[in-house]
């Protein structure tokens, strides 16, 4: 990225256009090769030219492979990416808005809160009153309670203290996990069960999940992607910000919740999945450069292709058992972090 | 209230009950000129200049910004009337300068992105340094990079908070003759709030003696004598003629 004396090189791709071009079509291209492997790999490999006629002959073909393909997999890869990139830009809104690269898209104690309403869900009955929908309305009802616990704390007055939310968040969330610890020291019989849900996975697919994941999501995500400017001017404080003319506190309770909720809505279809909005954006910060308005559509992209790959690894590496999809962006997520720290390290003077 | 420049009147501040940082002040910086706020450390100097700015809301008294309320405009135009520039957080991301410069024109429409950062850039001489990470950067040459994107931003009204406290001779004068350019061609309003008071007496042409949240004093250059150095800052100074520019230059001697 940089040189021996910090100066910026003309050749880097921040500066490039054409590589910047070059970044997003192999994001695209990643993509499509990611779906297709999604497609044609699991328990039960299909070839991939089966996958294409499979898909071409649609749904009702009857066949063993369009059951495994239209009713398995590929609800399965679309909420793979769509919760992938929910994460990657939320992930990319709290770095920035927190003026912080090791921020989150779980700084407001959204994991806990709705791996808190899971916990409740299974051990109570709950879980089932309200049929297919009980878990993830608990699940987002943690979340969302969470996230209003945390910003309530950390607002006075009309504005929003950066600094307490970030504290707040930290203590709501080690509050939450204690008393998740507590549930599971009651009903030793269900830990196991609480302990899987809590390492995230994507088993539970279906298009009835897809059918709800994706108009929820998207539009926030997109949403998102219009407050890339205000997003740059308030990485250099909420001061400066203010000077240069951006809406502070209403940018700010706006990246928050929407940031927020498309993650809560996640984490009650996936379960808490880690590392993938820390890192993501992070890789493409060092590739594409600090600018949110490339950085978040960019964070999206990978963080759909990182947790489709990531799921991928889950189902095919323990074949025909299946490891939670936390545990990989965890296995992987951790040294590739490493990595990039000291890289990153090794270019300044 | 004059319609130019900037004023205030019967402004009182606290950022807490009972701690009152600025008790009642009157203030007036007219259009095409540079008016220095000078005084002593925590005499409110900068939350003056945050109250105009519209960023600080007085619990009394009434701000004038061109005529306009800075409390009753949206972010768009009060980003197009006023601008401040002082010191900043330590930048968290790579932007480079030539990014950092734009952010200028980050809630305006109207105007050429381009044109305005690339001028900007070469009038406080960081043009050079445009491909660079503001991380990278001296603190003096940071300083520049945000007073360029103050230029960018291209106001009516400059509120430089110490714009050259990290800066070396040659820029310090560098910076503060472009300023007064700004007053003195573009007819700009500029308002600074500066600890060295040579650099007051030589580029104002009103200095407001700020001491405790009070006006004590309002003066022309040449009006500044010993004894008001001594009244507002404690300290035994001479004041003297430079001896080429003639404008007066204070010599300090020792604290009172």
């Amino acid at each position: 990225m940089l040189d021996r004396d910090g100066w910026r090189r003309e050749d880097d791709g921040i500066l490039d256009g054409a590589k910047r071009k070059n970044l997003a079509m192999s994001g695209f291209l990643l993509m499509g090769f990611a779906l297709a492997l999604g497609l044609a790999v699991g328990s039960v490999p299909v070839p991939l030219r089966e996958v294409v006629s499979t898909l071409l002959a649609g749904p009702g073909a009857g066949t063993e492979s369009a059951a495994i393909i239209w009713t398995l997999r590929f609800p399965r890869v679309v909420l793979a990416f769509v919760e992938g990139s929910a994460l990657g830009v939320a992930g990319a809104v709290m770095q920035g808005l927190f003026r912080n690269p090791m921020a989150d898209p779980y700084v407001l104690g959204v994991s806990s809160g709705a791996s808190l309403g899971a916990v409740i869900g299974m051990v109570s009955g709950l879980g089932s009153a309200l049929g297919y929908w009980s878990m993830p309305a608990l699940s987002f009802g943690g979340a969302v309670a969470s996230m209003a616990v945390v910003y309530g704390l950390a607002t006075y007055g009309g504005r929003t203290d950066t600094w307490t939310l970030l504290l707040s968040g930290v203590a709501t969330s080690s509050l939450v996990s204690a008393a998740i610890a507590f549930v599971m020291v009651l009903f030793r019989e269900r830990v196991d069960e609480i302990v899987f849900w809590t390492m995230g996975g994507l088993s539970r697919a279906s298009w009835r999940t897809v059918a709800a994941a994706v108009p929820y999501t998207l539009p926030g995500v997109l949403a998102l992607f219009t407050y890339g400017g205000a997003l740059n001017a308030l990485s250099f404080g909420e001061e400066p910000a203010f000077h240069m003319g951006v809406p502070v506190e209403k940018a700010k309770r706006a990246l928050l919740w929407l940031s927020s909720l498309i993650v809560a809505g996640g984490v009650a279809f996936t379960g808490p999945v880690g590392f993938i909005g820390l890192i993501v954006p992070h890789a493409v910060r060092l590739v594409a450069g600090p600018d949110h308005r490339r950085l978040l559509p960019l964070s999206a992209l990978f963080g759909g292709n990182a947790l489709l790959l990531a799921d991928l690894l889950a189902r095919t590496v323990a074949r025909p058992r299946e490891i939670p999809v936390g545990v990989v962006t965890s296995f992987f997520g951790a040294p590739f972090f490493l990595y990039l720290l000291f890289k990153a390290r090794r270019g300044r003077p | 209230m004059r319609a130019e420049g900037v004023a205030v009147a019967g402004l009182c501040f606290r950022y807490a009950p009972g701690r009152e940082v600025l008790g009642g002040v009157d203030f007036t910086a007219p259009r095409g000129q540079v008016t220095a706020v000078v005084g002593p450390n925590g005499s409110g100097k900068s939350t003056l200049l945050k109250v105009m700015s519209g960023y600080l809301r007085p619990q009394e008294g009434r701000v004038s910004v061109c005529g306009r309320d800075p409390f009753s405009l949206s972010h768009e135009e009060r980003s197009a009337l006023v601008a401040y520039c002082g010191d900043e957080p330590e930048p968290a991301f790579e932007f480079t300068v030539e990014e950092t410069v734009r952010l200028g024109r980050v809630s305006r429409t109207s105007g050429d992105p381009d044109a305005l950062s690339r001028k900007a850039m070469a009038e406080v001489g960081v043009l050079d340094l445009r491909a660079r990470p503001v991380t990278a950067l001296s603190s003096g040459e940071r300083q520049r990079v945000f007073l360029a994107r103050a230029l960018c931003q291209d106001p009516e009204v400059f509120l430089l908070d110490e714009p050259t406290a990290h800066l070396d001779m040659a820029y310090e004068l560098q910076v503060m003759e472009m300023v007064a350019r700004l007053a003195g061609e573009r007819l700009k309003t500029v308002v600074a709030v500066h600890h060295d008071l040579n650099l007051a007496l030589r580029y104002a042409s009103v200095l407001f003696f700020l001491k405790e949240g009070r006006i004590r004093h309002r003066l022309t250059p040449d009006q500044v004598t010993p004894e008001i150095i001594a009244e507002v800052y404690g300290v035994k100074a001479s004041v003297l003629a430079h001896p080429a520019l003639g404008r007066p230059v204070v010599v300090p001697e020792s604290p009172i």
